[in-house]
Parts: structure tokens; sequence; C-alpha cells
């Protein structure tokens, strides 16, 4: 399963004078909103030019709160990402390997991870307050249905035919799970992580927004009240420009690790 | 040309006396379906000697493959047995290796060829030094010598299938099991690895069991042909063929005998649609 | 007669088992979760009774109805504007690559603003009010349906495509005939994807800045530390999702009835 971004930008990026077109159309396009918000097309104190909010963003950037904020942002998104992986990947791998258990408990997760994270919010607030404890417990608590389902959905899916040739060779348990399981699950597990690394994100940012708990999140919350529109944009810029990155990181990554996978090779005409 | 069911195969008499490696004893096969059973195999009764190569062929749906599965233990058999160098199976047996039909899902993409290769004997216990030298002759035997450290996906699909073979080939097993191995390939790769099989066998001196749909490939390969057929499935004939060890795509086919055979195969298989109809 | 009725058992009998395979463990849990807070003097972790006590009063019937109704509407209003943005500015983008290549930096840069980030925007822009909850949901859910109905859009069959112009077909005809209707599932996906997000979105559009809806009551609940109630709220948002999950299903599965027939290969 690619993630239709990732694509995008892989199709993108295949043609030489692609990246150039794309510079442009971004070019064009805040060129575009600069003109309405000079001439006033734009209310101001609506939706700031593109000049203000640059103005803005460099005095945010030039700040200590910012990045104070934004490193307490990152330590929830990173402390939060690691330990629902820990927690859900192992649970999920082994889940995935029995076809009663996998039936069992499919029902459970399937109606748990509707339940909207954010609902906790108030759970969250009332028992541990408007602190970072508090966003760790929403983010795990919120990330860990992504990885459970992927890796048990990823355990499910290893090839019938692979599964055939490791059974023909009487391969022991131990062998058929590193070397056929475990490999066959990673493109599957490794999604959930993507997927669980974006609502981590979503996550700490909307406990900070709601609950007020310290982090970048809360620094909006703050620009929005002090009406500061323009820096209200430039962090709301910075937190896309940070989930930009990280969906990049763990691309690469991805691109490592899964090197032999069809998703990752070069297409063949 | 005898049509008998269980007699041993003497095909030629001034070898010694013949060694049966696998047997199938009255294999019957049933699945349920709703309102019943299905019977897909009816008592199927036939022998393979030590160094032969026995070719399975029949119709489309015929069992083929359940049969081949029952013999190399991935599938228990509603009634009869298999019986591998006297020991019955009951679950994959050491002494068997399996050629799938679908080789790019039967190779591990995540691994090299030669790690591909090495896999089943890290399963023996096999120790490192050995496994290299192993999987380096098997690759070599099936002429894909240097390619170790490529992964499958480069490979063609008739490569990727000799990677298979290799795999199987180190493996040392007593007899060699492949499903349709070449029914995914084009007619020219078929070819080539038809003669790879020949070659192999003449070199090493391996039992194959091969199912096919293909009926000149059966022929060309076989010492002895086994025709399915009926609903549920029997073993219909049992064909000698006497065209000795060494064959030729071309020479072979167009000899007499191999074409009286061929005809004659054909004709149980058509016969055989006809009366379903 | 004898084959209808161990067809019927047969039937029945896979039935009954595959049921109780999947529903033992949610009676176990609920059963074992009532057990356990009974006897609860906690503050914040009270008996099950009194929460399912709180949700019929609360979220059944009348007093119900007002909490869900306006946020079910909200929800479906941004969900499909999303939708039908999404699948029609998917497919031009999807079709016209060179755009599709063009557009995709600011695409991608857009769809990675935490949507909660867009709270205090959307405060701003509409202030509070259903305008931008509708807003907010249309913004965060638009870009799966997008996303996926590019990638769907692509990966039509080439050679359906090149049929079809070779028989000169006009592009509407080849657009709603053909590829819409294969990338159908694809869309579909994006579709789910995006009814969790708008979910999401909708309940906590409504913790600030709201006055009615699932996510204020549940908030407002716990202000006034009604713990009952906000157990309560939880439970019945759990199932409220679950059933709009459900009901999608449903709708997937017709859409895609005649793709599925259309696709499984005959005689394998």
């Amino acid at each position: 399963m690619t993630a239709p971004g990732a694509l995008l930008r892989r199709a993108g990026a295949r043609g030489g004078g692609a990246g150039g077109v794309k510079v442009l159309t971004v070019l064009g396009v805040l060129a575009l909103w600069q003109l309405l918000s000079s001439t006033g097309a734009l209310a101001a104190d609506v939706i700031p030019s593109p000049a203000a909010i640059g103005v803005s963003l460099v005095g945010v950037l030039g700040g200590p709160e910012f990045w104070q904020a934004l490193g307490l942002t990152l330590l929830s998104w990173a402390l939060g990402l690691l330990v629902s992986i820990c927690l859900a990947v192992p649970v999920g791998l082994l889940l995935g390997a029995s076809e009663l258990a996998y039936r069992s408990c499919r029902f459970t997760i399937d109606f748990l991870r509707t339940i909207p994270p954010v609902a906790l919010v108030p759970l969250a607030l009332l028992l541990y307050g408007a602190t970072t404890q508090m966003k760790l417990v929403l983010v795990v608590l919120g990330a860990v249905w992504p990885l459970l389902l992927q890796s048990m959905y990823g355990v499910h899916q290893v090839d019938l035919v692979a599964r055939e040739t490791a059974r023909s060779y009487r391969l022991g348990r131990w062998l058929r799970t590193a070397f056929v399981v475990l490999p066959s699950a990673a493109p599957f597990v490794f999604t959930g992580v993507r997927i669980a690394a974006t609502m981590a994100l979503l996550l700490t940012i909307g406990a900070e927004v709601i609950g007020g708990a310290p982090g970048l999140g809360a620094a909006m919350a703050l620009a929005q009240t002090a009406s500061d529109i323009p820096r209200l944009f430039a962090l709301v810029a910075a937190s896309a420009v940070l989930g930009v990155l990280i969906n990049t990181v763990l691309a690469r990554v991805e691109r490592r690790v899964l090197s032999w996978h069809v998703s990752q090779r070069p297409s063949r005409g | 040309m005898s049509e008998s069911i269980t007699q041993p195969a003497m095909i030629e008499p001034t070898r010694r006396p013949a060694e049966v490696v696998l047997a199938a004893q009255g294999v019957s096969k049933q699945y349920p379906v709703p309102g019943g059973t299905r019977a897909v195999l009816d008592e199927v009764d036939f022998e393979v000697v030590r160094g032969q190569i026995a070719t399975i062929v029949g119709p489309s749906g015929a069992g083929k493959t359940t049969l081949l599965r029952c013999m190399a233990g991935l599938v228990t058999p509603s009634a009869g047995c298999v019986v591998l160098d006297g020991t019955p199976v009951t679950g994959p047996p050491e002494g068997l290796a399996v050629v799938f039909q679908d080789y790019s899902r039967s190779l591990m993409p995540w691994m090299s060829v030669r790690h591909n290769v090495e896999l089943p004997l890290r399963g023996r216990r096999v120790g490192k030094r050995e496994r290299r030298e192993r999987s380096l002759a098997a690759l070599a035997d099936v002429g894909l010598s240097g390619n170790g450290e490529l992964y499958p996906w480069q490979l063609s699909g008739g490569m990727q299938q000799r990677v298979a073979i290799a795999r199987a080939l180190a493996y040392r097993p007593e007899a060699l099991l492949m499903d349709e191995p070449f029914a995914s390939v084009d007619a020219q790769t078929r070819a080539d690895l038809e003669d790879l099989m020949l070659r192999l066998r003449i070199r090493r001196n391996i039992t194959i069991v091969l199912v096919t749909h293909d009926i000149d490939e059966a022929v060309y390969l076989g010492d002895v042909v086994l025709v399915l057929g009926g609903s549920p499935t029997r073993v219909e004939t049992r064909l000698p063929v006497g065209l000795g060890p060494d064959r030729d795509q071309i020479r072979t086919k167009a000899e007499p005998e191999f074409l009286e055979i061929r005809s004659h195969v054909l004709a149980k298989i058509r016969g055989h649609r006809g009366g379903a109809e | 007669m004898a084959r209808v009725a161990a067809t019927f058992a047969w039937l029945t009998g896979r039935r009954l088992a595959g049921i109780a395979v999947e529903l033992w463990l949610p009676i176990l849990l609920f059963a074992g979760w009532w057990v356990a807070s009974s006897g609860s003097a906690s503050l914040y972790f009270v008996g099950l009774d009194s929460i399912l006590g709180a949700l019929r009063d609360d979220w059944l019937g009348e007093a119900g109805a007002a909490n869900v109704l306006p946020s079910l509407r909200n929800l479906a209003e941004g969900f499909l504007l999303a939708a039908f943005i999404g699948v029609v500015l998917g497919t031009v983008l999807g079709l016209v690559r060179p755009l599709g290549n063009a557009v995709s930096p600011i695409v991608e840069f857009l769809r990675s603003v935490p949507g909660v980030a867009l709270l205090p925007i959307g405060l701003l822009i509409f202030g509070i009010g259903s305008e931008m909850k509708v807003s907010l949901i249309a913004y965060g859910s638009v870009w799966p349906i997008l996303l996926n109905t590019i990638d769907g859009v692509r990966s039509v069959d080439a050679i359906k495509l090149d049929v079809l112009r070779s028989y000169r077909v006009p592009a509407h005809l080849r657009i709603l005939g053909v590829v819409l209707p294969s990338a159908a599932p694809r869309i579909m996906v994006g579709l789910r994807t995006s009814l969790s997000i708008a979910i999401t979105i909708i309940v906590f559009s409504e913790m600030i800045g709201s006055t009615d809806g699932i996510g204020y009551a549940i908030l407002q609940a716990q202000r006034n530390f009604e713990i009952p109630q906000m157990w309560a709220g939880m439970l019945a948002l759990g199932v409220i999702g679950y059933l709009l999950n459900i009901g999608f299903r449903g709708v997937e599965q017709l859409v895609l009835r005649r793709h599925r027939a259309m696709n499984t290969t005959p005689g394998s």
C-alpha cells in the first residue's frame, strides 16, 4: 500500500524539468496570493498576505519560545510513537499469527479504533491535567490502533506460496518467522508506522490546542486569543512543515529498509 | 504399450533392478462442500523408480496439483497413503523438495538468490561453509553462476525458476516434485528448462515427478507418463517411454515412438473430455 | 431433502461458530468492565451501571437527538463537500498529469497541516458556528479522497484507455464510463479514511467554540465533573462512529458489487 502522496512525489520527480515547473507553480500561487492581499480582496485580518506571514515567521523562528514549544511537541510525538510501536507491533504480529486470535479480536479492535482519540482529551485532562504526560497518554491511545491493525494484517497477508514453500522444506518456527513472516509483514508494519506518525502529530498538537498542554499547539491557541493573525498562520505553516519533514524522513527510511519491495523497485517500462 | 496400472516399471532391463523411491497407494481425496463431499482423487496408485522422471499429465482441473500436494505431504489424503523410501508420508517429509509453478511467489524477494538457495539448508542445520558450497554448486548446475548476489526480481522468469530448481538441488532430496513448473514461462524458455532437467537427471541421477498439462513436455521428459482422468480422477493409463536418456528437442520430437506415445496420450485425454461432455 | 437439511446444518453450524468466535471477547471484556467497576469508589472510573444510566438519559431519545443530530448534520455536509471536491479535483489532477505534478508540492504541504491546527484559524475566519465546522471538516477530509482519486484515476488499465481512444470515444464518456468506475475501489478507500478524519474533526471542532454537538457535550460533562455523563458520551461516540463505518461499508459493498464481479477471473 503506497501512500498516494509518495506516489505523487515520485511521479513528479521522474521528469527532469518537472521540478522546475513545480517551483514555478508554487511561486505563481504565492504571487497571486500576495496580489489578492495587497489589493484588499483578501481581508488582512482574516487571511494575511504571504509577506506578513513571512515576516512573522522570521520573528517566530528567531525567538526561543518557538524552539522550546517545538521541542516539547516533538518530544511527546516521538516518545508516544515509540511507546505505541513497542506495544502494538509485537502484539499485532502475535495476534495476526493465530487465526483464532485474529477473529476474536477483530470486532473489539474495530470498535475501539473508531473512537476518535480526540474524544479522550477530556478524560486525559481529568486524569493528568494539561501536562506532557497527558499528551503521551493520548498519543499512545490513538496511535496503537493503526499499528496493531497493520501488523495483524501484515502477518495475515503472508503469501500463500511462500508459506507453502517454507512448509515443504520443513523450516522450523524460528526460521519461518525470521525469514518469511516478518519480512513479508514489514511493508504493512511500515505503513502502520507512517499512519501512526501522522496521527501522533495530530494528537500531540490537538492535546495542546484543546487541552492547553505546552507545545506548538498551545502557542497557536495563544496567538489566536491575542489576535496575532500572521503569527498564527506562521505557526500553522511551521506545523505543516514539521509534518512534511516527518513524512519525508519516514519515506526515506522505508525506501532503505524495504528496498526489495515491489513499491520501491524502479518500475520496468 | 501396456496399460497396466500397478506394474513397477522395467524400462531398461539392462540397468540394475528398479528401486521404488516414491509410491502412491490407493490415494483418495475428498473435500467437504455444501451438501456433502466432492471427490477429487480416487484410488490413485503408481510407483516411481529411482533415477526416473515420471510425468503426470491430464486435463485442467483433473486434480493433478492435488495429487502432487498429497505426495509432497502438504495435504493429507482422505484414504490411502504416500510412501517415500518405505516410510509413509505424514506431512512434508525430509526427503522431498517441491518446485512450485509460481516462482515469483515461491522465492523470497528480500533475500539474494544465494540466500534463497541456502534457506532450506539452514533448516537442516547445515554449516555455513557447506551451505555456501552447496548453493554455489547448485547455481552452477542450473547455469546461474555469478548471479548469486542478485535479487530474484532482478532476474527473468526462466532464471527465477532455475533458482527454485537450484534451491531444490542444494537440498539433496530423494525425489524432486515439480508442479507445472514451466507453465508460466514462454515457449523458448520452457524448452531450455526442459533440457536443463534432462541434463540434471543425467548429471545428478535425481528422481523427478513432474506434473504438467503440456502433453509434448510430458512425453519429452518422461521415462513413464501417467495419464490422469475421470471424475473423480484416477490413473487412466501408464505409458513407459522408451526413448532413452539422451534426448533432443528437434530430433526426439520427430521420432516415431515419440509421436505415437504423444497421440496415444492425446487420445486418452481427449477421449475423456469427450466422455465428460 | 436430506441434502437440504445437511446443507442447512453445515451453513448454520458454521455460521454460529463463526459469530461466537468474533463475539466472545467483546462480551467478556464488557462483563469484566462491569464487574471491575461496580464497586468502584474512584472519582474518575465510575461504575458501568451509572455510565449506562447516563447513556440512556442523555444520549438516547430526545436529549440524545439534541446532542447528536447537529453533529451528524455538519458531518454530512462537510464530508459530502469534501467528497465532491476531492473526486472532481482528483480526476482533473489525475488525468492532466502536468497539472497534477506541478501542483503536487502545494498539495503535499496543505495536507500536512494537522487538522487540529486549523481550529484556531477556522475560529478566526468563521467564528463560532456550523460554517466553521463544515469548512474544517471539508478541508481536513478532502486530502485522502483527493490523493486516492488521483491514484485510482492514474492506475486505470492503460489497455482499456487505448481501446477507447482507438474507437474515438469522447472524453466525458471515457471518464464517466471507464475511468471513474475503474478508480472506484481506490476512491472508496479514500472516502473511508476521510470518514474517520471527518469524525475526528467534528468532535474536536465542537470542543472549542461551540454550543452543541457531541464533542461539546463530552467536554461540558468533564468541566461540570459529571463523570458518568462524560463516559457515556465517549461510549455513544464510539457506537456512532462504529455504526457510521458499518453504514459506509454497506454503501461500499453496493457500489463495488459489479466491480468485484467484473474482476474475478472465471474458472481459476
